[in-house]
């Protein structure tokens, strides 16, 4: 006999039972034995032990019944018993009284109760149609059939031989009506039985055949059972006739008798009289002395009583006591994390509790024992397991039984009960009012709850039921195909099924895909998706509907649902953003202000949202979140009275406890979970809850409610919107729709500036003005038919904007930002930068071209003086003036030019970083920034930032590291982050990087502390390496164009403006370029008359580009010094350039070899000293590239030192190198240090967008704007400024105020801010 | 911390399978976020975990930004036998990088491990990126509870060591406590 122990068992009720098996010859002789039974919920079976110890300790059972097809009908002679038919065995089963024998009968019907529901929807629809179409439960054996009807079927062995006596149509119709009759009939005839025989074979009873003969035709049954009777009423004759013998003889003899006692009765009359004197007096005595016991007896009867009744109470009380010791733990508990109990006086209250449950078991048995309950076999009445592993907790459940029990055995809950069952056997519907509301808030009683929820809900739905028809379940779950089923296959079902199984696993009705539970949910939600394809599946419904179902059938089910999202609630509860429900978190909110102002206080100083403890609470109707027991209490009153009382119990859940919750400052979110979860005195919750006073009508939580869902919905939905469009944005359905590609500030007034944006089709301009911390941006009525490059202001009132085109426009801006076009010009190139200074604006072109506009702030192009002044080979990407300095960056140089004379002062090539692949990239400088310390700079694809001062180079420092703060891994992968925009303001550093990052550095000149510095060593190419290119820089050539006209009017940069008037037209249609050249006369007739260079008294000379070869490197033709190379000497040049790494070569893609030469024509540039900068403890390189001549001023000697002691990582950020290409090139180059003269520290890092942060500038003294992402998304443009309390840089979204709705007022947004480490 | 992650890829077994040590073949829905607390024990600090199990269904989105605002730690959790809950997980990532607080400490961690068998997410693929996006990554099974505890001290150990608030509570650091510092989030 080994261990029964199987977690496939879970045993609803158990208790000791007489067992007697019924039927077959032998039944009345069989024995009468008792056993511990049990219902096992989960095998389904009723089982039996020999006794509770083996029970308990899972022993395997003597024997079991199967019951999920068994039938169970009663005995009429016995209250203490039922008869339970299965597999054609009958078997009694009395237990040990009444009470206990009822709930064995509930809990066996509680399984039927299905069947049961099934047919009160049968019966309550006929009662509509008599021609229902529904399939007919009448048969249904489940129902526990009349009494009487089973004893027919239960001795029809017995009455076999008789059959035809017990149909006379007399003897059944008593028998019918008289039960006892028929069993004296029964018993009559089986005393009879001999005589019958005999009287039967007697064929010479003569009335016997005549009254067969006269009945015969009427009915042959009916003769024979006359026949029959015919004998018998002769048979009684006959006796009869002996009996009247009998008596005859015996009045004789009693005649004798008497007069033989009157004789002898004179003598002895009066000894007897005073016998009897005597005796009467001492029956007197008796009797009076009983009547005293008897009034003794009651009075002791009712002090017993009173005393049973005190007793009750007492256990009552005392149960109750034990239920409310539970307690919010003090401290964190990770078995038990919400509550915990302690009993004073160690065993004293155990040993109470489980005698008290044993004695209730006896009357109860459906009670848990505490064994039960720590193995987790038992299962309550709504069918949850139960499994309590902490003995404390298994008590307290214990004595929450208990006190149940207890509580329903009491008259004040018989008396509401009876009045529930009257209240419904006059009414068929419950209205609202005051009677029924206070009915509902006492509680249903567990038996009638079904009933009344069926009533409560099909009432709310009264109307939709009479719209949709009442086959409208059946036919929503018998639906296929259809469109609404496809939405519900493609949206709705994947989620259902993953939730099937998921929603009250530890219920037996739902706990396997087989459940009957679980079929039912499916069909509920299923049904309930196909009626609202809006609203759908939400998780929270399949609580609700499970819940339901524990209680009326599917069917009701469905309509419970369709009352709560259409009648309880609206539309917007469950909708894609909860909105409804939000919002009653807003108005819950406001209602807790009021009750419990300090609770809403401390939570709001702890920034704790009261919607992230109570949100639940709404949507799955305290599903979860409060016991269950408690759970049905408020569904009780919420089905009768609506939502409003969502808001009463949750006010008290969280009113509870008030003084925990406000003693705490931590663990705020643990007390108010555990607060709920303790909710187990449901009367006192329920009647606080009706006593919370200054509550709002229902009608004013309504309309408050649609107030918050009106806000919240337009909220929601521009979130909704934004995420969407982030999402497609990740679906890398990257639109360039009028993408920001700068920000402009307007020099003469800080406060405002220009925001472009566009693609190559459109460009538009925004004017941003920032007044008191708050940025506004508005449209400028002007539209161009290509990107904006950039904009300068000149004067207040007049701007320069250049377009990709190639063309600038020179606009005037009115008083009230009218833009209008004064003139415009096609400049040889795109203008990338334009920048003014002292009347004078610089444009630097795409072609390597500075253009110097004298006189631009004249209105009228007649007077403006245009130069070319070719720079560089390669576009001209960013300038900046520094005093009297213009800095120009280009390709990997910075020139510096004497602002005034336009004279080169000097050329700095600056370092090049390498990319994780190992492929270096000789990359233009993308953007820079002067500040105090010297020039910011970035190159292309890096994060390595560079600070140059005249020709040195006074620190590199890679942001990456600080990027990659959290990377956990050793390994390097291609990373595509680089820095996009830099701001040096304040002695802060502002980068902007590629993917959305804003870092922001404090710059501080550097103390030289050394220690645990990071070294960068710049490495040196030995020069004669480069033999072949020393012959300074080289440029590729059109062969067509003529020499002399070179020379003539491309002359070198000089000291002088020897700038050359000519500018350079490319027709990518016809992939031809013209180089119009002009004289100085020419220009200014030009601009005179047609505003546009592109004059037919010039010269154009037009070249097919080569295959290869892009437009750009074509243009770059114009370098600062003539050559008279052919274009072969490009090719081949580029392949020097990648031949000092013949592995790179090898690795390196054509594709990528035409961008780089696309790439502003880095390679042309690539004529000077290779200059490796590595970081030899990370193996890390760079490359830089450095004139030749300014070699010799700077400092090579100094080492360029990192101090990162803000990282917090661990682990040395390594960039693996392949170690031939380490030999390679240590053979080719001298090494040597930097030291940085500045220091970064990370201030601040910021993920602010998605896309690229394009540009930083400041605005003003103390404002910062910045840009990324498209134009018309939020937070596109942000507005930084400093909060001088915590010295935190905060940022506001610049708000766009389109030009259709500019009256109304910007919605006032959170500001946020990044934090400091 | 918050957990954030599609539906039913294990976001509560795994809180479960750390805070009590149990796991659940099903593991009931959850609505909304429940909410569990554990604390351990780091050589050097007690780290409280005040740890919100979000709802994964699509309709609780717009929830989310109410648990992980002040967040110190996330967790995205995807099912490496479901692509598409990778996919989501990336969103997840990409939303908490944008909004979230800026020092959050992000872990992604593929849950069901012990259904190798089914895996359409290879590890190198989730790997490569965590790396490129600097996140924690581990795969995890709360079934088996391989990695459970390591993910959660990974997290632990990355957190900044908070003030020390009070007397008692030395070098704790509370994964709920607002930043004294900024009220609100980040780049609303």
């Amino acid at each position: 006999m080994g261990q029964y122990i199987d977690i496939q068992h879970a045993f609803s009720i158990s208790g000791f039972l007489h067992m007697k098996y019924l039927g077959g010859a032998l039944s009345l002789w069989r024995p009468r034995r008792r056993y511990y039974f049990a219902i096992d919920e989960i095998a389904e079976e009723l089982i039996y032990h020999k006794s509770e110890v083996d029970f308990t300790v899972h022993r395997i059972p003597i024997g079991s019944f199967p019951i999920s097809t068994a039938v169970i009908t009663l005995d009429d002679n016995n209250n203490c018993a039922f008869i339970l038919h299965v597999s054609g065995r009958s078997v009694e089963f009395e237990a040990d009284n009444e009470k206990s024998c009822r709930c064995w009968l509930d809990a066996f019907s509680n399984r039927y109760s299905e069947a049961e529901k099934q047919k009160f929807s049968q019966t309550m629809l006929r009662k509509t149609k008599k021609s229902s179409s529904l399939p007919d439960h009448e048969s249904s054996t489940e129902q526990p059939v009349p009494p009487r009807k089973f004893s027919f079927q239960v001795r029809p062995t017995k009455r076999d031989l008789f059959a035809s006596p017990s149909k006379h149509p007399e003897i059944s119709e008593n028998y019918l009506l008289d039960e006892e009759m028929d069993d004296w009939v029964t018993q009559w005839l089986r005393n009879e039985k001999f005589h019958n025989f005999s009287t039967l074979t007697d064929p010479t009873t003569p009335t016997s055949t005549n009254m067969s003969k006269k009945s015969l035709c009427s009915d042959s049954a009916d003769t024979e059972e006359l026949d029959l009777l015919r004998e018998i009423t002769n048979n009684q004759k006959k006796r009869i006739e002996e009996m009247k013998h009998e008596m005859h003889s015996l009045t004789m003899h009693l005649d004798q008798m008497r007069r033989r006692c009157d004789s002898t009765s004179g003598t002895d009359r009066d000894t007897l009289s005073s016998q009897n004197k005597f005796l009467n007096s001492e029956i007197l005595r008796m009797s009076a002395k009983c009547e005293i016991y008897e009034l003794q007896t009651s009075k002791f009867k009712k002090e017993n009583k009173k005393l049973e009744e005190d007793l009750h109470q007492l256990r009552c009380d005392y149960v109750y006591a034990v239920q409310s010791t539970i307690r919010i733990p003090l401290h964190d508990n990770t078995a038990m994390d919400v509550m915990s109990m302690k009993l004073l006086g160690g065993e004293t209250h155990k040993s109470r509790l489980v005698q008290l449950v044993a004695e209730a078991r006896v009357e109860d048995p459906s009670l848990p024992t505490l064994q039960s309950l720590i193995q987790g076999i038992y299962v309550d009445s709504f069918g949850f397991r139960i499994c309590l592993r902490d003995e404390s907790i298994a008590l307290h459940y214990m004595a929450t039984k208990l006190h149940q029990f207890y509580t329903n055995k009491s008259t004040s809950s018989i008396e509401h009960k009876k009045n529930w069952k009257t209240f419904l056997e006059e009414n068929a519907f419950i209205e609202l009012s005051k009677e029924t509301k206070t009915m509902c808030r006492r509680g249903i009683p567990n038996s009638l709850r079904s009933t009344v929820w069926k009533i409560l809900i099909n009432q709310q739905v009264e109307d939709l039921k009479v719209v949709y028809g009442r086959y409208y379940f059946r036919n929503l779950c018998n639906t296929q195909g259809g469109e609404d089923e496809k939405l519900y296959s493609d949206v709705h079902q994947k989620q259902i099924n993953l939730d099937l199984l998921r929603t009250m696993p530890n219920n037996v009705h739902f706990m396997t895909a087989n459940s009957k539970g679980v079929t039912q949910l499916l069909q509920v939600l299923h049904a309930f998706c196909l009626h609202n394809p809006q609203i759908g599946y939400c998780q929270g419904m399949n609580f609700l509907a499970a819940t339901a179902l524990l209680f009326v059938g599917p069917e009701d089910a469905f309509w419970f649902l369709i009352a709560v999202t259409e009648r309880y609630f609206d539309k917007t509860y469950f909708d894609s953003n909860l909105t409804g429900a939000q919002a009653d978190q807003e108005v819950l909110k406001e209602l807790l202000e009021v009750q419990h102002p300090k609770i809403m206080k401390h939570l709001t100083a702890l920034d704790i949202d009261v919607a992230s403890i109570t949100l639940n609470w709404f949507i799955a109707l305290f599903f979860d979140a409060v016991p269950f027991n408690t759970l049905l209490r408020i569904w009780d009153c919420f089905l009768l009275e609506g939502p409003k009382v969502l808001f009463r119990f949750a006010i008290v859940l969280i009113g509870k406890h008030e003084e925990e919750i406000i003693s705490r400052n931590d663990a705020i979110m643990r007390v108010s979970k555990a607060a709920s979860r303790l909710a187990f005195d449901e009367q006192a919750i329920v009647d606080m809850a009706f006593n919370i006073l200054n509550l709002p009508t229902r009608l004013e939580l309504k309309n408050l409610q649609l107030l918050y869902v009106s806000v919240l919905a337009e909220r929601l939905e521009k979130k909704t919107r934004r995420a969407n469009a982030f999402v497609n944005m990740l679906a890398n359905t990257f639109s360039n729709e009028k993408l920001i590609s700068n920000i402009f500030i307007d020099e003469f007034s800080p406060d405002h500036g220009f925001v472009v944006s566009g693609h190559h089709l459109m460009g538009k301009i925004a004017k941003i003005k920032v007044v008191q911390n708050r940025g506004t941006m508005a449209d400028i009525d002007i539209e161009f038919d290509c990107r904006v490059m950039s904009i300068c202001m000149v004067k207040p009132d007049m701007a320069y904007v250049s377009l990709i085109s190639g063309y600038m426009i020179c606009a005037h801006i009115g008083s009230n930002d009218e833009w209008s076009v004064l003139w415009e010009i096609k400049l040889p190139d795109v203008a990338t930068c334009l920048i003014h200074r002292e009347n004078t604006l610089f444009a630097g072109l795409a072609n390597g071209i500075l253009t110097v506009f004298e006189n631009s702030g004249d209105k009228w192009p007649t007077s403006v003086q245009m130069w070319h002044l070719p720079l560089s080979s390669a576009p001209l990407m960013n300038c900046v003036i520094h005093d009297d300095l213009l800095i120009v960056a280009t390709a990997c140089k910075l020139i510096t030019l004497d602002a005034a004379s336009l004279t080169t002062l000097s050329t700095t090539h600056v370092a090049s970083s390498s990319t994780g692949s190992g492929v270096f990239y000789f990359d233009k400088i993308t953007c820079m920034c002067e500040s105090s310390f010297g020039i910011f700079l970035t190159t292309d694809h890096s994060t390595l930032i560079q600070l140059w001062q005249d020709t040195t180079c006074n620190l590199l420092y890679d942001i990456s590291f600080d990027h990659k703060t959290r990377k956990p891994s050793l390994s390097e992968t291609e990373s595509s982050v680089h820095v996009e925009s830099l701001l040096f303001n304040d002695s802060l550093l502002w980068i902007g990087t590629s993917d959305g990052y804003v870092f922001i550095y404090d710059v501080e000149p550097t103390d030289n502390d050394r220690e645990n510095e990071v070294k960068y060593r710049l490495k040196k190419f030995s020069t004669d390496k480069r033999g072949s290119r020393s012959s300074a820089s080289k440029s590729c050539r059109l062969e067509s164009l003529p020499e002399d006209l070179v020379e003539n009017d491309v002359p070198v940069v000089g000291k002088e403006k020897r700038a050359s008037r000519v500018s350079i037209c490319i027709d990518r249609e016809t992939q031809q370029y013209s180089a119009i050249l002009k004289n100085a006369e020419e220009e200014q007739e030009g601009t005179g008359s047609s505003s546009r260079f592109n004059s037919h008294s010039s010269k154009t000379i037009r070249s097919p580009i080569r295959k290869g070869f892009s437009a750009d490197s074509a243009v770059s033709v114009f370098s600062s010094e003539p050559y008279t190379e052919t274009k072969i000497d490009l090719i081949e040049k580029s392949d020097e350039v990648f031949a000092f790494n013949k592995k790179e070569i090898n690795k390196f893609p054509e594709a990528r070899l035409v961008s780089s030469t696309d790439s502003s024509c880095t390679s042309m540039e690539f004529d000077d000293t290779f200059e490796l900068y590595s970081d030899e403890e990370r193996s890390r390189r760079q490359i830089a590239i450095t004139s030749p001549k300014r070699l010799a001023t700077m400092n090579l000697s100094r080492q360029i030192h990192l101090k990162r002691r803000d990282l917090t990582f661990d682990e040395p950020y390594f960039v693996p190198v392949p170690e031939s290409t380490d030999k390679e090139l240590a053979s080719d180059i001298d090494a040597d240090t930097v030291v940085p003269s500045v220091r970064l520290t990370l201030s601040m890092k910021i993920k602010i967008s998605d896309s690229s942060v394009r540009k930083i500038i400041s605005s003003g003294p103390s404002h910062i704007l910045t840009c990324s992402g498209e134009f018309d998304a939020d937070e596109a443009v942000l507005l930084w400024r400093k909060d001088e309390e915590n010295n935190l840089w905060i940022n506001d979204p610049v708000l766009h105020i389109s030009s259709f709705s500019s009256g109304s007022s910007p919605i006032d947004s959170q500001p946020s801010t990044g934090r400091s480490k | 911390m918050v957990l954030l992650g599609e539906s039913a890829v294990g976001k509560s077994s795994l809180v479960l399978r750390f805070v009590k040590g149990q796991f659940h073949e099903y593991q009931e829905s959850t609505i909304g976020a429940a909410f569990l607390t554990q604390t351990v024990c780091l050589e050097e600090a007690t780290v409280k975990f005040e740890i919100w199990d979000t709802a994964g269904q699509e309709r609780y989105h717009s929830l989310a930004p109410m648990y992980y605002r002040g967040s110190q730690a996330a967790i995205v959790v995807y099912d490496i036998t479901n692509q598409e809950s990778f996919q989501k997980a990336k969103n997840w990532v990409k939303e908490l990088q944008r909004q979230a607080s800026p020092n959050i400490v992000i872990a992604l961690a593929g849950n069901k491990a012990d259904m190798a068998n089914k895996r359409v997410v290879e590890y190198e693929e989730a790997n490569a990126y965590a790396e490129e996006n600097a996140l924690l990554f581990m795969e995890t099974s709360a079934k088996t509870s391989m990695n459970v505890n390591d993910v959660f001290m990974a997290i632990a150990k990355k957190l900044p060591v908070g003030p020390t608030q009070g007397q008692d509570s030395q070098g704790t650091v509370d994964m709920n406590q607002p930043q004294q510092q900024s009220k609100g989030s980040c780049c609303k």
